[in-house]
């Protein structure tokens, strides 16, 4: 009897074990996949600029068809990067910053960035000292890699092609000479 | 004798094998399925009902925990935390009743409080529903609003004029099909981010179904 108390206790453990490991990994294992595609398609550290989202959209899930996305998956294991965009005018815009286990740690909109303007910030790893260029903001990883991504919100079908060019000067560029 | 015996301990080795394989896969089954069902259940703090929408307040947070974390990965990666923008989904309308491609609603209020809102149907696999013309969502930009200020849009596969139309994409038939509505709030009043389940948000109602 009490074999198979033991038995079942071992077994109600092992789920247990599973169950937390899923759980715990499963953030990880979906951000992995996410910056894995984005790194096929343009690198690590560089910028990529998605279609407007349709039904053939499968990189993010839940993706915003009002939104234009511009994404750098990064690794700030060995250098900080630099990162710079353009602020457009009347409209919704903002860029934010994801851990590797999906948490966004960096946000700014185009109110606090101030529209027209530019952003000049440098992502570095939590704890590492770096040359913060003149008139840029340090900003601080808590993972090594992840995610940046601008949404700009299409105000009109008018201005598609104008909020196109803007999300387009989105750039990630390591800072080899900053530590 | 001794072949006897030697066949008798390979079958009993046999046997423990299979149990233990046995056993691993019952607790990996059994953790798997509870990890899924605890993460689709959003037992969690911070979870927030507002008639059928459903959010919470720790969605992109680092207070997120592991079960909120676990179902934001799966079904809303790379989602803002609630000062930049608020979620709410709903996988119901507002009588309980599981949303339907098969089924017609109206998404009918006034415009939330935040500084742009768009409302886009997303199906079971938390991507947009193919349909002719592309019509995923309709934002603020975009609705049409009566002359109380107030808005109306279908949310069904049939074709409808104007632009208060998302389609669910099932038009001419097709099997139900399960999607959900997510409702994005962008630079939400602090008055909605203090008050997630009782902020004034668009009804959602069941015309028919087919």
């Amino acid at each position: 009897m009490s074999r198979w108390i033991a038995r079942l206790v071992a077994l109600a453990a092992g789920a247990a074990l599973v169950h937390v490991l899923v759980v715990r990994l499963v953030p990880w294992a979906v951000m992995g996949l996410a910056i894995a595609g984005i790194e096929r398609r343009a690198g690590v550290n560089t910028a990529v600029f998605a279609p407007r989202a349709d039904e053939t959209s499968r990189t993010i899930v839940r993706p915003s068809p009002d939104l234009l996305y511009g994404t750098c998956a990064f690794d700030v294991r060995e250098h900080p990067l630099r990162i710079r965009a353009e602020v457009p005018r009347d409209t919704y815009w903002s860029l934010s910053m994801f851990a590797a286990n999906t948490d966004n740690f960096f946000v700014v909109n185009d109110r606090q960035a101030g529209a027209g303007g530019t952003v000049d910030l440098v992502l570095a790893r939590r704890g590492v000292p770096v040359q913060v260029p003149a008139g840029a903001r340090l900003v601080e990883a808590p993972t090594g890699r992840g995610l940046v991504l601008t949404r700009t919100l299409i105000a009109s079908p008018e201005r598609l092609d104008e909020l196109d060019r803007a999300r387009r000067r989105l750039s990630c560029e390591e800072l080899r000479a900053a530590r | 004798m001794s072949a006897g015996r030697g066949a008798g301990k390979s079958v009993g080795a046999l046997a423990r094998v299979v149990r233990v394989a046995v056993a691993v896969l019952v607790c990996v089954v059994v953790g798997v399925a509870s990890a899924v069902w605890a993460v689709r259940a959003r037992f969690e703090d911070g979870s927030v009902a507002n008639g059928p929408w459903t959010s919470n307040e720790n969605i992109g947070s680092s207070a997120a925990g592991p079960y909120l974390r676990a179902g934001v990965a799966v079904g809303g990666l790379l989602a803002l935390s609630k000062s930049e923008t608020v979620y709410f989904t709903a996988f119901e309308d507002g009588a309980g009743e599981p949303l339907r491609t098969t089924c017609v609603y109206r998404v009918e209020g006034r415009d939330p409080a935040a500084r742009w809102w768009s409302i886009t149907a997303y199906g079971a696999d938390h991507y947009l529903i193919p349909n002719e013309g592309k019509r995923y969502s309709v934002d603020e930009t975009q609705v049409e609003r009566g002359a109380d200020g107030g808005f109306s849009i279908v949310v069904g596969g049939e074709p409808r004029p104007g632009r208060n139309w998302i389609s669910t994409g099932s038009a001419g038939g097709g099997p139900a099909e399960p999607f959900s509505l997510t409702l994005r709030l962008y630079d939400p009043d602090p008055a909605v981010v203090a008050s997630l389940a009782t902020a004034e948000l668009p009804a959602i109602v069941r015309e028919r179904c087919s």
